[in-house]
């Protein structure tokens, strides 16, 4: 009988060990994850920001069914789960970015930045609400010409917020276009106060047939404020007369305009989708993000600025792939992660989320999406713990939905 | 030429069995003379008269009856050798002949417990249904909301197998199978984006190899004996596919009606999003039935998941960013239930260690009749 007590010893031991290895730490699904979020029709995933809690607020577009557009806003926790979702803004109205007030009597509350109308009619709006859900008020910032935000920027050294985008027509043509191109999008940057009652023109720059800000920044200048508006422009480089677009960054002080600072490489376009401030670990300064190439084909480019907005270097990054960039964020402790759309020879594109260390050399790449879907990328955040989080659109088969993924600092969904 | 090659055929079938049958006859009448020869005492002649008959190969009834008697003269004779030669001889023709203390003499029934036929192995092999119930270790949810309004239900699979038991003794056993199993579940979420809640089903199918190890405790008596199991499984996942169907249910702003688009998704691989190995505690219980020296059974047999079915590394890949659904961590169990057949490899044998003190005790006791 020995055999058999040994078995009957062996059987029980073998159950105990083998239930005993599930549950050890926590959960990878609840740290790495993909989850969609919307309701009825489709929601487009574009923005997203961080609360110290580790609660984010995902700003996203909804679409009906009939068609009309209007923002979308969704808190989840940590591990993803809807606390609330709701509409916000009208119809026809597009979010563009969300960001956490972290000054004044609204700190703690968001700001989000929409498009309201299309085309000669489009305005901007800013609309602030609180965490829980509930609106507090709004402005459809005044135009006689169609404008467009990118960003807007909850200032922290200054009071308000800072809208970057662009606006319509040429209201002081650059007498160096000698045969200017048609005048389609100058660089805007508008400031409006805390109450939401006063815009005051931080930068319009004319002299360009295309051009954006995507980004402002503050910083104390002796005892004034500088803004720092980043974008693009065609305008040419330097003293040439060649109309390409390349990165720029130009200074505003009290409203006077200083000579702007550009980036870029002759004989391509590039375009700047996103700007953050680096900290004195990575070299003070900003960097911006954004696409060299053409319509078909494009890679990654980045330029780099110091606080006195000197180019500390401007480098295209040739991955073999037509990408656009779309979002960039500090990856602790050594580098960036930047998200971008990689775009297929069908027009398709999926999420791309690459990290690179600082001195842009390629740590890993991931891509987020399904072949012969169009999914893209709204933007990306570092999470304190070194977590990324990506907010974006998937096309599921049946619908698109805004969806959130986080994934480890080597982008995986497992420890 | 035809009809007579045939005329001939049967002519030459029909002289052979009427051979046999004669030769059957011959041997018949010889065993019974024996028998007549053994009631009169006269053994030394028996060997004699059986050995041309047994040498014929006669029909297992026969032998049987010939070494019984065999044994019984060797006993008298006094020839122990002789007796348990014929004695093994007789265990060869029948693996299941017991004596019976009330019937048999009692030194042949001394003898026989000096002897056993019980199978060391046994061959086994078996085939029926099987329901997959899962175990949700972790509820993973695809959309936002905190929970699924989540549901899985049975599907039928299947499983085929063989095994080899090892007879400790007549009661316990040791079995080790390798078995194929066709595995199936259905899974049903209605909890997902809009007012209207989108619906999306999943139909799971794997393919297995598993090897479970058992133990069995059976009954001995009669012709239907109960068993029970007890044991542990290791499951290797061949392959594993499944269908999902996404039911998108949209209300427009201010409408009633409800705009519905059912899709389902081509055949999918999952075999990457689960863990190769996995392992259950087994527990069963069934009847066999006895078929000459075989047995027919059937079988109940729960297997207890214990390890989690799901590859988290893996749990969101392309698949996921097409179709809104993500597996659940969970342990997958397995109610089978199956028919099969057991040949058992008899083994006439002289045992080491006779069990022979019950027969002692008995005739000390006086319980038995000594004819």
């Amino acid at each position: 009988m020995r055999i058999v007590n040994y078995i009957l010893f062996i059987l029980p031991l073998a159950v105990v060990v083998s239930c005993s290895t599930d549950d050890d730490g926590a959960p990878d699904h609840t740290q790495y994850f993909i989850k969609y979020y919307g309701g009825d029709g489709d929601q487009q995933g574009v923005d997203v920001s961080l609360n110290a809690d580790g609660s984010m607020v995902l700003l996203g577009n909804s679409i009906s069914l009939a068609g009309v557009v209007s923002p979308f806003l969704v808190k989840v926790d940590g591990q993803g789960q809807i606390l609330w979702q709701r509409a916000c803004g009208g119809d026809n109205e597009r979010g563009v970015d969300v960001e956490l007030i972290q000054k004044g009597p609204y700190a703690g509350s968001l700001v989000v930045a929409t498009n309201t109308g299309s085309g000669v009619s489009s305005r901007i709006r800013l609309i602030r609400v609180r965490q829980d859900g509930s609106s507090i008020d709004s402005l459809a910032i005044p135009s006689g010409v169609s404008q467009v935000a990118k960003s807007v920027t909850a200032l922290r050294i200054g009071t308000g917020y800072a809208v970057a985008g662009w606006a319509s027509g040429d209201f002081t043509p650059d007498p160096q276009l000698v045969v200017p191109p048609p005048d389609e999008a100058d660089i805007l940057s508008l400031h409006v106060d805390e109450t939401l009652t006063r815009i005051d023109t931080i930068l319009r720059q004319g002299g360009e047939h295309v051009g954006s800000a995507v980004k402002v920044f503050e910083a104390q200048e002796n005892a004034a404020l500088k803004y720092m508006v980043f974008g693009y422009s065609d305008r040419p480089l330097g003293s040439g007369l060649t109309y390409e677009l390349n990165f720029e960054v130009i200074p505003s002080i009290n409203g006077i305009q200083y000579p702007r600072k550009d980036a870029g490489t002759v004989g391509e376009a590039q375009t700047a989708a996103a700007v953050i401030e680096t900290p004195v670990s990575y070299g003070a300064g900003y960097l911006m993000a954004g696409t060299s190439g053409n319509s078909t084909a494009g890679d990654i480019y980045l330029a780099k600025f110091t606080t006195n907005l000197d180019n500390s270097y401007a480098q295209r990054l040739a991955l073999g792939k037509s990408l656009e960039t779309v979002s960039l964020a500090l990856a602790a402790p050594d580098g960036y992660a930047i998200l971008a759309n990689e775009i297929f020879a069908d027009g398709t594109r999926n999420m791309y989320l690459l990290r690179i260390r600082l001195d842009n050399s390629v740590l890993w790449a991931r891509s987020f999406g399904s072949s012969g879907g169009d999914d893209s990328g709204g933007a990306v955040i570092s999470l304190p713990d070194g977590r990324l989080a990506v907010v974006g659109t998937v096309a599921l088969e049946t619908q698109q939905k805004m969806a959130l993924i986080v994934v480890n600092a080597t982008g995986d969904f497992s420890n | 030429m035809t009809l007579i090659r045939k005329a001939v055929l049967l002519l030459l079938m029909s002289v052979a069995s009427g051979v046999s049958g004669w030769a059957q006859d011959v041997c018949e009448l010889t065993l019974n003379r024996a028998a007549e020869e053994f009631n009169a005492g006269h053994f030394y002649v028996i060997p004699g008269l059986l050995k041309e008959c047994l040498d014929q190969n006669q029909n297992q009834a026969w032998r049987q009856r010939a070494y019984l008697l065999l044994a019984e003269t060797y006993l008298l004779l006094e020839d122990p050798i002789g007796a348990e030669d014929s004695y093994l001889k007789l265990l060869k023709s029948n693996p299941e002949f017991v004596t019976r203390e009330d019937l048999d003499p009692i030194d042949l029934v001394y003898l026989s417990k000096k002897f056993t036929a019980t199978p060391i192995f046994s061959l086994r092999g078996h085939l029926g249904p099987n329901v997959s119930p899962i175990r949700v270790i972790h509820d993973v949810t695809i959309g936002g909301e905190s929970y699924s309004r989540q549901r899985y239900s049975f599907r039928l699979g299947w499983q085929v197998g063989a095994g080899l038991d090892f007879n400790y003794s007549e009661r316990l056993s040791l079995s080790v199978e390798i078995d194929y199993a066709f595995t199936t579940f259905n899974y049903r979420n209605s909890n997902l984006f809009g007012r209207s809640k989108d619906v999306v089903e999943f139909t799971d199918r794997q393919n297995w190899f598993t090897a479970p190890v058992l133990v069995r405790y059976s009954g001995v008596k009669g012709r239907m004996r109960p068993y029970g199991v007890l044991g542990y499984s290791g499951h290797l996942l061949l392959s594993d596919r499944g269908n999902i169907t996404v039911i998108n249910r949209d209300r427009k702003m201010g409408e009633e009606a409800m705009n519905t688009e059912s899709v389902e998704s081509p055949t999918l691989t999952f075999t990457h999003k689960r863990e190769s190995f996995n392992q259950s505690v087994v527990l069963g219980g069934g009847f066999t039935l006895k078929q000459k020296l075989n047995y027919l059974f059937v079988e109940v047999r729960y297997s207890m998941g214990l390890s989690n079915v799901v590859n988290g590394a893996n749990r969101y890949d392309d698949q996921t960013t097409r179709w809104p659904y993500v597996d659940d961590d969970f342990r997958m169990d397995n109610l089978a239930i199956s028919v099969g057949y057991i040949h058992p490899f008899y083994k006439p044998r002289k045992l080491k260690n006779a069990r022979t003190k019950s027969v002692l005790r008995n005739i000390k006791q006086g319980a038995h009749a000594d004819r």
